[in-house]
């Protein structure tokens, strides 16, 4: 069972703000959903493998090479100094 | 009797016409501009339309061109891309306001091979937010409507791509198609959708929704169409690193290849919630082609039933992961505030829709911590059952035949409030999706109200020229 | 030191990796330039790119694993490990979490072994600039190949700790995997550490300590945190569950305010990356290159040249200074006078000049040709010393400035015995002194004739003949 406050903790970790009407509603709508997916629990898996990519390719690796982008920077946005700016960071 | 506009024409045709010297490129551009600006405004398709860009490409190609033999397998030939695929020095929005003014650095890797193969990029279409959607009407720039009937959704995703080909605004498309966003527009437009084997097609460009699942895709008027265009972009990438380094074979369609092929007919498709004229469509196809092909079989897919809870887990999952980067940080929207932790969550709360809320909170659910195993450790383990059952079916037969989707299109607004009941339309196109293996959508010859029904043909991985070579036989049944 | 309890340090380290570019682009992996000047779509995180994996870092990370006893997993796969922060441009960090490139090694330290639970590659995030009101991201960083070490909870003592991460960088450095250099943050270390009261089975609640960026931090951290904690212990109190940041100026170690309760990181494996596969031949061909670790050549060192372990240490403290003093004694095989004149006369230049042996303009040839004149009794150890200077100054070779100088000790005898009975003739009353039973005297007489031969002669060829003559 999904509480409005489980929804609220998930919703801090994925940083979204949400309203007190939003966060209602969407527990409910998640509520249904979550349920509709517990289907695949009843299944017997304990022999299967996870399967994690799509492919079964091994990952192949780059050569150590140098290819320099130039003035990515201009697409970027924000920026004081050519640094990105933010409000303060507290540490 | 008036002659077809070019626009309407095939691209084999309208290169037949280029080397004859009847029409010249500015010709082509010309004609599909014209037909951009009388349809455009009511069908929503494209979010961005490079009219004067297109214009100069052709008029250079015109110039430069002198004899045929440069003539490259899309010159000249105005391709729209799916506003969630990069195009340098172009705005790729991904339907979203959090990305509304984003102006990207580079071209995808498809987009570049498009561009190798001579075609002109003509503009950006339309799509559910972050292709997160089945019919179009969840973008930040207004729903798409459908060209066969303006009060009905185009399908989704990539329903713009879909609907500017079907209106002949562009003579092919790219799509993305994570959950079936190419073939299920195309089913609802009427056209052709191909969805390639996974790491086919260089995803490198490709804003990512969920990254096991997300293939670009091709919308094409005709099979034809669509696999010049598929030849053009498959291929192995560096840039992406779950790209296959099998060497891509030039396919040219030939439909009485079936005469060798038993087509697969899986049981569990003619099960409940299937519109039973669907459902008799499929079957007089089916008939139709009995007498080409080798044989019918008919074969069992039991996963079939898990397949939205296991395809929706893993998505949202995934997808919960690559929105993270969309923080008002260093691109794109930012909502102003005074301390980062409020940057943050305003940010995200105002540039995302609600069903990308919804999906991203439901995959941050699913990953976190005493949760992992229960949801998305499950539904890998299901995404396999189900790759299992396909490995199985295709030892039986060549091709698998289902409809496309399960219902006929619907009213623009009617179902958009029933999240859940979105999802189930995805019934016969997500399994393709979780099993990584290709599946293209065309139009079968019977319609019903006007409307087209989506035909799917699965094929095993890398059996897209198997797949196309069927459809190209159900093309053919009208002719 | 308070003996109620016992101390348990484990460590963490990331060690960035001196590879050409970074571990997911093509992007130089070192740069000193404006910021955000050195980044790419990829280490940016824009939206549509994907990683690919440096093949260098990959094997660079082999070899470290090697080196510290490591086994190398012929199957290790990528996570994503999530958090919100600026300078995290993706969100998430790619790094290695069910399935590490190498486990369960170790290091010796003074004859114990201290475990390594796991060493794997992650990338780099980004830096920031803090004011009070805003901060500055530079993506520069980004994306940089990182390994990082762990080790069990073995550790005892700061002064251990110490060691540990002094032998780990030197081995680094041997292995030309990292240059190490602390304060450009190639070489990061972040303790955790416990009290447990003696004789207690269970572990204390331990504490993580941050923004240490010197050997002697890492240390004085370490004694803090020891003394805090047994105050709160002694007094009953509980040990809280935190990461400190350590405060450079003021010597303390404070909450970090703003960082939330205990993150949960999401970990799933990587989509973007299949899974990294190695087979025996890859792991042996990096096994192959690896050069002898310094406690192997310290063993040679002493076993063969029967050199004390003072002596053998300075040595061995970088790679390029053993090299140098492995290419010397091949041409001048004294062992002794070899170290000697490296840790005193050549130490002395480049500690002098702020260089390291790589920039000394002496070739260890040239040493050896200057050594061998020594051993040979062609020259005097003064002389030598003199010679060594120029050689410094002029980059002339030794036997250039011994020929022009015409430094040669002499054999000639005729020399000594003409210079002798020069001096002694020159000194009738020192003789008389010498002669009538104050033999300290002898001395000033070796002086004199040093001083006419102009250090042609040993002092001690000049009193073997003076003794005889007198």
């Amino acid at each position: 069972m999904l509480t409005q406050t489980d929804l609220e903790k998930v919703a801090k970790l994925a940083k979204l703000g949400l309203t007190l009407e939003e966060s209602s509603r969407l527990t409910n709508e998640i509520e249904k959903i979550i349920s509709y997916f517990q289907q695949i629990k009843h299944l017997d898996l304990h022999d299967v493998t996870p399967m994690t990519h799509a492919v079964s390719i091994i990952l192949p690796l780059r050569y150590d090479e140098i290819r320099p982008t130039k003035c990515l920077v201009e697409y970027l946005s924000y920026k004081k100094f050519n640094y990105i700016s933010v409000p303060a960071v507290l540490e | 009797m008036t002659s077809p506009d070019l626009c309407d024409l095939a691209i084999s045709v309208l290169h037949n016409k280029i080397k004859n010297r009847e029409i010249k490129f500015s010709d082509i551009i010309t004609s599909v501009i014209k037909r951009i600006k009388s349809e455009d405004q009511k069908i929503n398709g494209y979010i961005s339309i490079f009219e004067e860009d297109a214009i100069n490409q052709a008029v250079e190609l015109d110039k430069m061109m002198k004899n045929f033999e440069q003539l490259k397998p899309l010159s000249g030939i105005p391709i729209a891309v799916k506003d969630n695929i990069c195009v340098k020095d172009k705005l790729t929005t991904c339907g979203s306001k959090i990305l509304a003014n984003f102006i990207s650095p580079y071209d995808a890797t498809a987009v570049a091979k498009l561009r190798a193969a001579g075609a002109i990029i003509i503009g950006k279409t339309n799509l559910d937010e972050f292709a997160m959607g089945s019919s179009t009407e969840t973008s930040y720039f207004g729903p798409t409507s459908n060209p066969i009937d303006n009060r009905y959704v185009p399908g989704g995703s990539s329903g713009g791509s879909a609907a500017v080909v079907k209106y002949s605004g562009a003579l092919g498309a790219l799509g993305s198609d994570t959950g079936g966003s190419v073939r299920h527009p195309a089913a609802f437009c009427g056209v052709a959708g191909l969805k390639p084997t996974y790491g086919r097609v260089s995803r490198y460009g490709l804003v990512a929704f969920a990254s096991s699942l997300d293939c670009i895709g091709v919308l094409g008027k005709t099979v034809a169409d669509t696999a010049i265009i598929f030849n053009t972009i498959a291929g192995h990438d560096e840039m992406d690193a779950t790209t296959i380094n099998t060497p891509v074979k030039n396919i040219s369609v030939d439909s009485n290849a079936i005469k060798n092929y038993t087509i697969g007919i899986p049981k569990e498709v003619f099960a409940e919630g299937l519109d039973g004229r669907i459902a008799k469509v499929i079957d007089d196809t089916i008939n139709n082609l009995r007498s080409r092909c080798r044989n019918i079989k008919e074969v069992s897919l039991p996963g079939t039933k898990y397949a939205i809870a296991t395809y929706y887990l893993i998505c949202m999952a995934e997808a919960s992961s690559n929105l993270a980067r969309y923080d008002g940080v260093k691109y794109g929207l930012r909502v102003s505030s005074s301390e980062l932790k409020d940057l943050y969550a305003r940010t995200r709360d105002d540039g995302f829709n609600t069903e990308v809320k919804r999906r991203i909170l439901i995959g941050t659910y699913g990953l976190s911590k005493g949760y992992y195993d229960e949801y998305y450790g499950t539904a890998q383990k299901v995404r396999n059952l189900i790759k299992q059952d396909f490995d199985q079916a295709f030892k039986d037969c060549n091709v698998i035949i289902t409809p496309t989707t399960p219902v006929l299109p619907f009213k623009l607004g009617e179902q958009i409030s029933d999240p859940l009941a979105m999802y189930l339309g995805d019934i016969f196109t997500t399994p393709a999706n979780l099993a990584g293996i290709t599946a293209i959508s065309i139009p079968a010859p019977v319609f019903i109200d006007n409307f087209p029904v989506g035909i799917q043909i699965t094929g095993p991985a890398l059996g897209e020229e198997q797949i196309l070579n069927t459809a190209k036989a159900i093309e053919e049944i009208n002719e | 030191m308070n003996s109620k309890y016992e101390v348990i340090i484990g460590l963490e380290v990331h060690i960035q990796l001196k590879t050409r570019t970074k571990l997911f682009c093509a992007c130089p992996a070192e740069f000193g330039g404006q910021p955000n000047t050195n980044i790419c779509p990829i280490c940016s995180g824009l939206p549509g790119v994907l990683p690919t994996v440096n093949q260098h870092a990959v094997d660079l990370a082999i070899k470290a694993g090697l080196a510290l006893n490591c086994q190398i997993s012929s199957k290790s796969s990528f996570a994503r490990k999530h958090y919100f922060y600026p300078d995290l441009p993706k969100g998430y960090q790619i790094t290695q979490y069910k399935e590490p490139l190498t486990t369960n090694g170790f290091i010796e330290i003074d004859g114990s072994k201290i475990q390594i639970r796991r060493l794997h590659l992650e990338e780099d995030s980004g830096k920031s600039i803090h004011s009070p009101t805003e901060s500055l991201i530079d993506f520069n960083r980004c994306g940089v190949p990182l390994i990082e070490i762990v080790t069990e909870p073995e550790i005892r003592s700061p002064v251990q700790a110490v060691k540990y991460l002094q032998t780990l960088r030197q081995i680094m450095r041997y292995l030309d995997v990292s240059d190490c250099d602390m304060e450009k943050a190639h070489f990061r270390c972040e303790p955790n550490i416990s009290l447990r009261p003696i004789g207690q089975k269970q572990f204390g609640v331990r504490t993580e300590l941050k923004n240490l960026n010197s050997l002697n931090s890492v240390h004085q951290a370490l004694d803090f945190e020891i003394n805090r904690q047994s105050e709160i212990l002694d007094t009953g109190g509980v040990i809280v569950q935190e990461t400190l940041f350590w405060d450079e100026q003021n010597r303390v170690a404070g909450t970090m305010r703003g960082k939330e309760e205990s993150e949960d990181y999401r970990y799933f494996p990587e989509p973007d990356l299949p899974v990294l596969v190695l087979n025996r031949e890859n792991i042996d061909n990096i096994k192959n290159t690896l050069p002898l670790l310094p406690w192997q050549r310290k063993k040679n060192l002493k076993e063969k040249y029967n050199l004390s372990e003072n002596i053998v240490n300075i040595i061995l403290e970088t790679k390029e200074f053993a090299d140098y003093f492995d290419e010397t004694i091949k041409l001048c095989d004294d062992a002794k006078l070899v170290a000697n004149w490296l840790i005193t006369e050549v130490k002395a230049v480049l500690n002098e000049k702020s260089i390291s042996i790589n920039e000394f303009n002496i070739i260890p040839k040239e040493l050896a040709d200057l050594l061998n004149l020594l051993r040979a009794q062609k020259i005097t150890g003064t002389v030598a010393k003199e010679i060594f200077t120029d050689m410094v100054l002029t980059k002339k070779t030794a036997i250039e400035i011994v020929n022009e100088k015409g430094l040669y000790l002499s054999n000639d005898d005729s020399l000594l015995i003409k210079s002798i009975d020069e001096v002694l003739a020159e000194n009738v009353d020192i003789v008389a002194k010498y002669k009538s039973g104050k033999t300290s005297v002898i001395s000033f007489l070796i002086g004199a004739v040093l001083k006419k031969t102009q250090g042609k002669l040993t002092p001690q060829k000049i009193k073997d003949k003076i003794l005889k003559k007198l």
